[in-house]
């Protein structure tokens, strides 16, 4: 009797120890390492600074090379806006991409530089998926063709899912017709728990925009990672979850993050570097690539047209928060042109981000590449009030260096960026008078801005009028025109946008 | 004189060229408006309508090169893709032909080229793609072939049977599937379906080596999964090219459309210009049109005033000169026409004293037509003369009509022109002898000289003279000697010789003595006196 109760005692503590051994052992089980590879934001090939498709290549080579069961997500960001994409479409990155074999591709607004049946055709001919979990296209109620909400990348038994979202300033930045953005936060919900029930390990989040619910949702494991990859937010308007340790910002572009992360009982990162791929070789294959399509567009557009008489800056933060004496020669010769009273052009179209030394060459090149986009000029007319609220639509996101910023011309404007949106042009002047609300003015922006781009809706819900007049000239064109006319630019700024605040 | 008296004729100059420069002024505006518009339409005809009808040639040939370019992308063959191309370059010379014709645009120029270029390329690429598509098109059927003639399916167990399947349900999957990334999922598949059998089977065994080549045809770097992807890719380089070529052709349509805007508003400005000017210009030629006429009009009256009336007035005095004897002529002004006026008025009245002049060496007496007294002076001189050397005798009467004044007053000056005339005549012709002479003396007083007449003869004529005045019987009622005109006549006789002193004042003195004397006697009578005067 006691041999029989000892047996069954054994028996309970043996099938207790294996089975806690058996629970170990499935932990370990469960325990993989994911080696992770972000890297975005290189529209242009032949950018010294951010075109690094070549070292790209050879450093995922190495990757894979170490580890066959890497998973390389590439964050999008490069489709457009460049002076070749303005020709194909961004159909040459795609061949590139092609070569280097991205497991997932996430989108961000760049890639709707074309327009969304544009898109639709770069993901058929891409070799990975293209993903966006929250458009859907109104014509069809479903979502874009040819990209795909979601994805679980497979390598041996680590299984990856992946959720790429989208903020909805896409439509109103790309004037978008057919796209419809659905609410980020509940299709990442839905997408996630989607995921691991298909049996993802991991999921991670790609989005382009600081959404704020993200940091809730990594501390609450709705998903795993969250990689941003918008080089351009500046870091002293960041969220705080930006410091999250599984959340990976790449914040410079030509660079990648590289992530090690451990799928133990609780999911951790153990180790995150950025990597600048300048430190790499070039891949001669793709250099090979790239190199044949800059040629294409070099031996079109290699063309000197001018001198850059003084010293030129593009640079982002210039354009978007202040006068500048490019913009200015920009909206001047739109002006010029079409005998307006007025004109202005959002900084966003100016795309360059560089500086041009005093006495260089100005190339056709160097124009395509500023003002990549192919936007007419448009003349409409605007009450004083309509161009007032235009204004302040332009300032409203000063502090985030949005593209929207005017640049103007035919007009002063002073405004105080301290102040609350709506309230900050403190005075406007045409022609020497104050502004006069009821009067009407011809104003001369680009297609994209008169319809309602960039945040300037009030443009888009004026009444047109049969004299508005849409030339047959591109802006970039007529700027290359009047550059070959005066055989260079040498504007300078002449206080014509002040800012009153003392902060910047 | 000239300077003043020349205004008319300068004022009458610089009138005309005044008129004259003005209208000359308005034939050279207007000639060249019609210069200006005639090259404006030489322009339009030589430039503008060409540049537009080039300008539609190009929208064309621009339309055509992309339809062209487009088929030549999706083409299923390389007859299609020759023939494609031929027309590409058919339509690509032909843009460059009508471009090239008056393009000297850099750019242009080179976009045309670049747009060459990116054609050839795109064949290339195409002819590649079709070359690929028949290769996978040949592996596809050679597949399907080996699949059937090699097959052992029966030979294998469920399981493999199942996993060969799937695989075969894979493959055929390949030629459908356009997306890249899917294929390279299907990849992964097959593979996932293959290796396990393949590591099941023994390696020398039939199977195994079915299974690998299976595998080989389908996932090698020549198999029909790699050759699709390949496709793909070239397909979507053919993509990325064919919208590199159309947006390079709609930069160079829009670009050709600008310049054309460009010209066309400069055309539509030049016209608008023309159009102001020629308006501007009508208003300009009318108003001096008018101006013109208005003092086209003043001066014809100002030379009708000035020159014309005072012409007629010059003529008009110059006819009453000629007629009337008057010796004024004057026209008002200080002119040529004055001064004509004035000249007129000289040589007419130098005309008059010629007249007159010429009158007084004449020897007839105007009225009457028989010698005057200037005859009688001279022919009494020379007879006188004669008669002192010859020694003859010499007889001089002076005859007086009686009562001639009254005749005069109440009949009228010309019948007492008439009456004189009838007596004059009837005195010559009754003297008779050809060396007597009868002249008229004054008024109504006549004198005959008789050569060689004693105081006979004398009286003898005399009487004679008398008697034929009153046969003649001219009416004189308010004679107070008798009803009809008479004379008295006094005669004076004389012989001469070389001594003698008699004068002709001596003769005339007792002729008109002895008038004197038949006027006393009662008239119409004679009285003789033929003796030398006493000295007294």
């Amino acid at each position: 009797m006691r041999a029989f109760i000892l047996c069954s005692t054994m028996r309970f503590y043996v099938s207790c120890i294996v089975a806690f051994g058996l629970c170990c052992f499935t932990q370990l089980g469960n325990a993989k390492d994911f080696n992770i590879v972000f890297s975005a934001d290189m529209p242009a090939i032949s950018d010294r600074e951010s075109g690094r498709y070549a070292e790209l290549a050879s450093f995922i080579k190495q990757e894979r090379e170490k580890d066959k069961d890497m998973f390389f997500i590439y964050g999008g960001g490069s489709l457009g806006p460049s002076a070749m994409s303005g020709f194909d479409r961004g159909s040459h990155i795609i061949d590139i991409l092609n070569s280097i074999e991205p497991d997932a591709m996430g989108i961000t607004k760049r890639e709707f530089s074309y327009r969304e049946d544009e898109l639709s055709a770069r993901a058929y001919e891409a070799a990975f998926p293209l993903i966006s979990s929250n458009t859907a296209d109104k014509r069809i109620g479903d979502g874009l063709e040819g990209l795909v909400d979601s994805v679980i990348i497979e390598k041996s038994d680590k299984k990856l899912g992946f959720i790429s979202i989208l903020s909805e300033r896409v439509i109103s930045e790309y004037l978008l017709e057919y796209t419809n953005i659905l609410d980020p936060k509940s299709i990442v919900k839905q997408q996630a728990s989607y995921l691991r029930n298909q049996g993802a390990d991991i999921i991670v989040l790609h989005l382009s925009f600081p959404f704020d619910f993200v940091g809730d949702f990594l501390n609450r494991n709705i998903v795993d990672l969250a990689f941003l990859s918008d080089t351009r937010i500046r870091e002293s308007t960041a969220p705080s979850y930006f410091s999250h340790e599984r959340f990976f910002h790449l914040n410079s572009a030509g660079h990648a993050i590289v992530s090690v992360v451990d799928t133990g009982s609780k999911l951790r990162v153990k180790e995150s570097v950025d990597v600048d791929l300048l430190t790499f070789s070039k891949s001669k294959n793709i250099q090979l690539q790239v190199d044949a399509y800059q040629l294409r567009v070099d031996r079109l557009l290699n063309q000197q047209i001018g001198y850059w008489r003084n010293a030129y800056s593009t640079i982002r933060a210039d354009v978007r928060t202040k006068e500048n004496a490019f913009g200015n020669f920009v909206v001047d010769a739109m002006k010029q042109a079409t005998k307006a009273d007025i004109a202005f052009l959002n900084g966003g179209s100016f795309r360059g981000d560089v500086n041009y030394a005093a006495q260089s060459v100005i190339t056709r090149k160097q124009i395509a590449t500023e003002l990549p986009f192919r936007s007419r000029l448009v003349v409409i007319r605007v009450t004083g009030e309509e161009l007032l609220q235009a204004l302040e639509s332009g300032l409203s996101e000063f502090e985030s260096y949005q593209g929207r910023f005017p640049q103007i011309a035919g007009m002063k404007v002073t405004f105080d960026s301290d102040n609350a949106v709506g309230e900050r042009v403190i005075s406007v002047s045409v022609k020497g008078k104050a502004l006069d609300m009821d009067k009407q003015y011809r104003l001369a922006t680009s297609d994209y801005i008169a319809s309602g781009g960039d945040g300037y809706s009030i443009l888009a819900s004026i009444e047109k009028s049969k004299e508005d007049v849409v030339s047959p000239i591109l802006i970039s064109d007529l700027v290359i025109r009047n550059i070959r006319s005066k055989k260079g630019v040498d504007n300078t700024t002449d206080g014509r946008l002040v800012n009153l605040s003392g902060g910047k | 004189m000239h300077k003043s008296k020349q205004k008319t004729i300068r004022l009458f100059i610089y009138a005309q060229f005044a008129i004259l420069a003005l209208f000359s002024l308005l034939t050279f505006f207007t000639l060249y408006r019609l210069l200006e518009v005639g090259s404006y339409f030489t322009h339009i005809t030589n430039k503008t309508i060409p540049d537009i009808s080039r300008s539609y040639q190009l929208n064309n040939q621009i339309e055509k090169l992309l339809t062209s370019t487009v088929t030549l992308s999706n083409v299923q063959n390389d007859s299609a893709r020759r023939l494609m191309n031929i027309e590409v370059q058919n339509t690509l010379s032909d843009l460059n032909h009508i471009i090239f014709t008056n393009q000297t645009d850099e750019f242009l120029t080179k976009q045309i080229y670049v747009l060459a270029q990116e054609l050839e390329e795109l064949d290339v690429l195409v002819a590649k793609r079709i070359s690929i598509e028949k290769l996978l098109a040949e592996k596809q059927s050679l597949f399907i072939e080996y699949v059937q003639s090699s097959f052992i399916f029966h030979e294998l167990n469920e399981d493999n049977q199942a996993m060969l399947f799937d695989a075969l349900l894979l493959a055929s999957e390949i030629k459908q599937e356009t997306r890249l990334h899917k294929l390279r999922r299907i990849e992964t598949q097959i593979t996932s379906k293959l290796d396990p059998v393949l590591e099941q089977l023994e390696e020398k065994s039939k199977h195994a080596e079915v299974f690998r080549t299976v595998k080989h045809r389908l996932l090698s770097e020549q198999g029909l999964l790699n050759l699709r992807i390949e496709s793909l890719r070239i397909i979507g380089r053919a993509k990325g090219r064919g919208s590199f070529v159309r947006n390079l052709l709609a930069d160079v349509a829009r670009d050709l459309e600008y310049q054309a805007t460009l010209s066309n508003d400069a055309i539509i400005q030049s016209s608008n210009s023309i159009a102001r000017g020629t308006e501007k210009q009508t208003y300009y030629a009318l108003a001096v049109g008018a101006i013109c006429t208005v003092l086209a009009l003043a001066i014809i009256y100002f030379i009708y005033r000035r020159i014309v009336v005072r012409l007629i007035q010059l003529k008009r005095q110059v006819d009453e000169a000629t007629i009337n004897q008057q010796t004024e002529i004057v026209v008002s002004g200080n002119d040529e026409i004055a001064w004509l006026a004035k000249a007129f008025s000289t040589y007419v009245k130098r005309v008059n004293e010629q007249e007159s002049a010429l009158l007084n060496m004449t020897l007839s007496d105007p009225l009457t037509g028989i010698p005057n007294r200037r005859a009688f002076e001279k022919y009494m001189d020379s007879t006188l003369a004669q008669a002192r050397r010859h020694g003859w005798y010499l007889s001089v009467m002076l005859i007086d009509v009686d009562s001639f004044k009254p005749y005069n007053d109440h009949y009228g000056h010309p019948e007492g022109d008439a009456c004189l005339r009838l007596v004059a005549n009837q005195l010559s012709q009754s003297l008779g002898r050809n060396s007597d002479l009868c002249a008229r003396y004054g008024g109504e007083e006549f004198v005959c000289i008789l050569p060689s007449t004693d105081a006979e003869g004398a009286k003898y004529k005399a009487e004679l003279l008398r008697q034929a005045v009153e046969d003649l019987a001219i009416e004189h009622d308010f004679s107070n000697v008798s009803a009809v005109v008479t004379v008295s006549i006094g005669v004076a006789t004389f012989k001469l010789d070389a001594k003698s002193d008699v004068e002709k004042s001596v003769f005339l003195a007792c002729a008109d003595k002895k008038l004197y004397e038949a006027k006393e006697g009662g008239r119409n009578r004679c009285a003789y006196y033929s003796k030398l005067p006493e000295k007294e």
